[in-house]
């Protein structure tokens, strides 16, 4: 459970973090550290079990058809990590509250909560025991990285920065997540402690471990995906010292840490590893030993350290692992610590070039102390953990000319650019006055960097206890000839001598460090990813350009095209006929039927759009007459309601379009959008033949009948929609929300206006230059006022008739459409018909009374309305979840009440409800958006044309 | 909160469905008092006195002539010939009401064959459209026919003035 709570205390401080650092300024962030703090200590309360092998557990089903699970476990490599972790995340946010004192930053509570959030990802990351779940918290935490990279959102840099990081780690997780199903499935679970238990082999293993190696690579910035960690240096320092120090890119190394006890000799494993290794290291100390920039020195140190950490933790020795180890924990400590101090000189004196920077060495003396303590765990003298990790890695690749000469050459390198580092920072420069210090640090901001500092010395000074804390993890490895625990003096050995060689090989480099030349790679990895960049890009410009020509002709062809060729194929090709076609059911059909086609085809040949629109609703509601003569009255209703509201979005638009469709239509396409059209429609007609004869199975709408009783109803239609089928109808709402904001946006092209009151009319609405008048409006001025918008109208545009007719039958409407939403259970209707029926009164409301007369019979906006009914409807399915655990589980009541009788109640129809208000809100985005938006437009240009 | 379209919009409610109980006149009045309160109305004088003898009639009549118009309309729409001759007249109602005059009107709009293009409010004048008017005393006959629906409607729900000026004008010829 422990475990668990570890996690959800990072969730919950993650959500409260934007407020406390609202409500404390950065001292929320003190506040903030006491979760990761709490976390470090529940781990060493935790750590004597965890280390005499007995690992903290907590699992939960999740999906269990696949084997997947909610599994976290924390054994020693967990341990360790959580200290990693949790221990620096706790002093990283301590560091924040000095770091951000002083200047105001805009988001700086969102990043708090980021910034928790983030760490809580880590967390998880480490402590999953299962690979689907790992995978998660692994893109969580790409994902987090990428808002924390680009914190400074208004910098081009910044930005292009978390750009390049989140692509190339999500590209390499989506390879390590094909390799996890791959592993998974070879191996039968993904649980894994399993998979290392009883690790699978051949087959598709080396591949599956090739693709998890891609994701661990570009996570941990190796070799060829190393380009985008000094980029990230965009970030705030806090950022970096902890995700690209201690936390994220940590997450390849763990990776491989703790696949390698099992796949370490399995093929392509090590070759791959020691290789990118062997060759980050290098390539990353040597870029780092001519850097400038304090930070970027740092960032190209962190990839050589990297690369070193993934030789040793993949190399599948034990001399290797425990190694590796060691110097995971001391990277920790001294990156951590420096990237905190190079904050601290940039608060201090405005720049972090070491050009510019001369002589801190006095003016910040403990500043010297701590990077001075820090770097030396980094160039790996003793008596720093560095030294002892150095040492144990120089003896445990004893034997491995390859491996051995490239950590030795990494490692010189890694002292000559630690030295070039403290005198860049701290050091004297002839002929360069003293910088100034305008901010010198106080106990507090340096405090964090400090104590990481000291941390590398007592982990140098207590080294052998290393050994007992190590034991389970790397006992897992076979025993090898170089088994030799940690130590910081083991006699005169061979790798004693190898350390003095790199120390001095080391410090002439730092001597001579402008003779190493500036050496670029032929191959640029950094270039290439800009090249494959271009490349997308152009080739997404491209096929857009190809598919998407603007033509909606042409796209109705493609469409029809793949439905002619796939469907159309099939049927060609031997179609399932029926055996015996009846040419009709009911003996009004054809008549209905011939009506259909009738319309259809003068919708066709209609020269006017307007008469199209209208051809095309007479065949629709001749559709909805064959529903009814099938004996479906609830389609039939819907179909009627929706073409006379179709209708009236048509007309709405159409205002704003030439009455005459365009003469530009060439003869010959016309000829072919005619073949088109018959051929899809024979297609159409010919698959639902073929359908209906194909059935083998009996249908699943015979159960319908007895699954409807058991939900309290008894029309079908309705409990399909709202009980047997709620989740289609859940999405489906939102898809209808989702259009409607989607044309609303097309039409204001910004943010809904808000709900126009008759107050607010300015001028005539509706109003026709030049019209003649049949009254004056002085003759009815003291007439009674039957729609109080209507007044707002222009003279011409009023028609009494019509405003009284919608003021009588405005009320009557709400209550038939009531009367649909409730009896829908068990007689045709339902919540679309209601919402529709709604819809049309408040359609007849505006046709009468213009767009001021809208807010006067409804003050709700249309957003008010969607958004409440779209809540009403997840609200049913989570209450469902909340009270049987079963999502949109509806319940059914019977009670017997005093005086009103038997009363019968569902929930289900408190979702209908919800459907309700969402078709009631997309009407009225319909009509506000295209008729009173239009109409303002409209005015708006009459006025134009007057005043020209 | 005005009685009367609580009580006509609770009646429909109970109507609708099917069946009169306490539940649902309860739920009826609930349902009214709500719309009535979120979707408020102006107050229009109103005034109207419903006869539900004369409505009755007035329905009774409305059927009737919708089928005989139909069946006229279909004639002429059939039969061999030129196309029917048509009219706009203009019918000056004697109502001073918003009410009748709509009903009226509505009513007109109802039948096949006629049609009303436009209404002068202040006046109470009608704009209609005849199908298939041949001559001036046919003309004549349809002014008689529509000021004889207004004495109906007004009969079924005219307001106080509304009978006071049919009871001016004596009674129907």
């Amino acid at each position: 459970m422990g475990v668990l709570l570890a996690v959800l205390a990072h969730a919950v401080a993650a959500v409260a973090g934007p407020w406390v650092v609202r409500r404390c300024g950065v001292r929320g962030f003190w506040w903030l550290a006491l979760v990761p703090a709490a976390v470090t200590v529940w781990a060493a309360v935790a750590a004597p079990g965890v280390i005499e092998g007995r690992p903290v557990v907590w699992a939960a089903g999740w999906i269990p058809e696949y084997g997947v699970s909610l599994a976290l476990r924390m054994d020693v490599l967990g341990l360790l990590m959580v200290f990693v972790v949790a221990g620096v995340g706790a002093l990283v946010l301590g560091y924040c509250a000095r770091y951000f004192a002083g200047t105001p930053h805009r988001g700086l509570g969102g990043f708090a909560g980021v910034f928790v959030a983030f760490a809580g990802a880590m967390l998880g990351l480490v402590l999953a025991d299962d690979l689907i779940l790992l995978y998660v918290f692994w893109e969580l935490t790409t994902v987090f990285s990428y808002l924390l990279i680009g914190f400074h959102a208004e910098e081009r840099n910044s930005r292009r920065a978390a750009i390049t990081a989140i692509i190339v780690t999500t590209s390499g997780g989506l390879a390590m997540l094909g390799g996890f199903v791959l592993l998974g499935a070879a191996a039968g679970t993904y649980r894994i402690s399993a998979i290392l238990a009883a690790p699978p082999a051949g087959g598709t293993v080396p591949v599956a471990l090739a693709l998890v190696l891609v994701g661990a690579l570009s996570k941990s910035a190796l070799v060829p995906f190393h380009f985008w960690l000094p980029g990230a240096m965009a970030a705030p320092t806090p950022v970096s010292a902890y995700l690209h120090a201690a936390a994220m890119v940590k997450a390849g190394v763990y990776l491989i840490a703790r696949l390698s006890p099992a796949f370490a000799d399995v093929a392509p494993w090590r070759p791959v590893v020691v290789a990118a290794g062997i060759a980050t290291m290098v390539v990353g100390a040597w870029r780092a030993l001519r850097r400038n920039d304090l930070k970027l020195m740092l960032a190209f140190g962190t990839v050589s350290q990297l690369g070193f950490l993934c030789v040793l933790l993949g190399y599948g020795t034990r001399a290797a692992a425990l190694a590796g180890l060691a110097m995971t924990m001391a990277h920790a400590a001294f990156k951590a610590a420096l990237f905190m101090v190079v904050g601290v000189i940039d608060h201090a004196t405005g720049t972090r070039d070491l050009r510019r920077l001369s002589g801190l060495r006095r003016a910040m003396p403990a500043t010297c102390a701590v990077a001075a303590l820090a770097a030396a765990s980094m160039a790996g003298l003793p008596p720093l953990i560095g030294f002892v990790g150095k040492e144990a890695a120089f003896l445990a690749l004893t034997g491995d000319p390859v491996a051995l000469g490239g950590v030795l050459a990494g490692s010189a390198l890694t002292v000559a650019y630690s030295a070039r580092f403290l005198w860049g920072a701290f050091g004297a420069k002839e002929g360069h006055a003293p910088t100034e210090v305008a901010h010198p640090p106080g106990a507090a901001f340096l405090a964090p960097a400090g104590l990481l500092a000291a941390a590398g010395l007592a982990l140098g000074a207590g080294a052998p206890a290393l050994n007992a804390f190590t034991a389970a993890y790397v006992g897992r490895y076979p025993p090898g000839p170089h088994d030799e625990p940690l130590a910081l003096w083991h006699g005169l050995t061979v790798p004693l001598a190898e350390s003095a060689l790199v120390i001095a090989a080391g410090a002439l480099l730092f001597r001579r460090w402008r003779s190493v030349p500036a050496f670029r790679f032929p191959l640029d990895a950094e270039h290439g990813y800009r090249v494959i960049m271009r490349g997308v890009d152009r080739a997404a410009d491209q096929a857009t350009r190809f598919t998407q020509r603007g033509s909606l002709p042409v796209y109705l062809r493609s469409i029809l095209l793949a439905l002619l060729l796939l469907p159309g194929g099939a049927l060609v090709s031997g179609g399932p006929w029926p055996h015996d076609v009846r040419p009709w059911q009911v003996p009004a059909e054809p008549a209905v039927v011939a009506l259909v086609c009738a319309a259809a085809l003068a919708a066709v040949l209609q020269p006017r759009r307007l008469g199209a629109v209208v051809c095309a609703g007479v065949a629709g509601t001749g559709t909805a007459t064959l529903y009814v003569l099938y004996g479906a009255p609830d389609l039939g209703l819907t179909q009627f309601l929706t073409e006379t509201v179709t209708l009236v979005a048509f007309v709405l638009v159409l205002r704003r379009l030439p009455a005459r469709f365009g003469e530009r239509q060439v003869a010959g396409i016309r000829v072919v959008n005619a073949l088109f059209a018959v051929a899809a429609g024979l297609v159409v007609a010919g698959v639902a033949l073929a359908a209906v004869s194909v059935r083998t199975a009996v249908p699943e709408s015979a159960l319908y009948p007895q699954a409807a009783e058991r939900a309290g109803g008894t029309n079908i239609v309705n409990i399909a929609l709202v009980d047997l089928r709620a989740w289609d109808t859940m999405g489906e709402s939102a898809v209808l929300l989702v259009a409607a904001v989607g044309v609303v946006g097309l039409i204001y092209g910004r943010r809904r206006p808000t709900l126009p009151r008759v107050g607010d009319a300015t001028g005539p609405v509706w109003a026709i230059p030049g019209a003649p008048r049949i009254e004056e409006p002085e003759a009815v001025r003291d007439a009674a006022t039957w729609l109080r918008g209507a007044e707002t109208l222009s003279p011409e545009r009023r028609s009494i008739l019509f405003e009284v007719a919608a003021r009588l039958l405005f009320h009557p409407m709400l209550v038939l459409s009531a009367y649909l939403l409730f009896s829908g259970h068990g007689s045709p209707g339902g919540g679309f018909a209601a919402g529709l029926v709604t819809g049309l009164a408040l359609t007849m409301r505006y046709l009468a009374g213009g767009r001021y007369e809208l807010a006067e019979a409804l003050p709700l906006g249309p957003g008010v309305c969607q958004g409440i009914g779209l809540a009403v409807v997840a609200g049913i399915g989570l209450a469902g979840l909340a009270i049987s655990g079963e999502v949109l589980r509806q319940a059914v009541l019977d009670a017997r009440l005093p005086l009103l009788g038997e009363v019968h109640f569902t929930t289900s129809t408190i979702f209908d409800a919800g459907v309700y208000l969402v078709v009631v809100g997309v009407v009225l985005d319909i009509l506000r958006a295209m008729g009173a938006e239009l109409d303002r437009r409209v005015e708006r240009e009459h006025e134009e044309v007057a005043t020209a | 909160m005005r009685p009367v379209p609580l009580i006509t919009l609770t009646a429909l409610w109970v109507l609708l469905w099917g069946n009169v109980s306490v539940a649902n006149i309860v739920s009826g009045l609930v349902l009214a008092a709500g719309l009535t309160r979120l979707s408020r109305l102006p107050p229009t004088g109103g005034g109207a006195r419903v006869s539900p003898w004369h409505c009755l009639r007035l329905f009774a009549w409305f059927v009737a002539d919708m089928a005989s118009s139909a069946a006229n309309v279909a004639w002429q729409a059939v039969r061999p010939g030129p196309q029917p001759p048509n009219a706009v007249i203009a019918v000056t109602l004697r109502t001073r009401s918003d009410l009748t005059m709509t009903i009226t009107a509505l009513a007109l709009c109802a039948v096949p064959g006629s049609l009303i293009t436009e209404v002068r409010r202040s006046t109470a004048t009608l704009y209609i459209h005849v199908l298939g008017v041949r001559a001036e005393s046919e003309l004549e006959r349809v002014r008689r026919g529509v000021l004889a629906l207004e004495r109906r409607v007004i009969r079924a729900l005219g307001n106080a003035e509304d009978r006071r000026l049919l009871a001016e004008e004596g009674p129907a010829p």
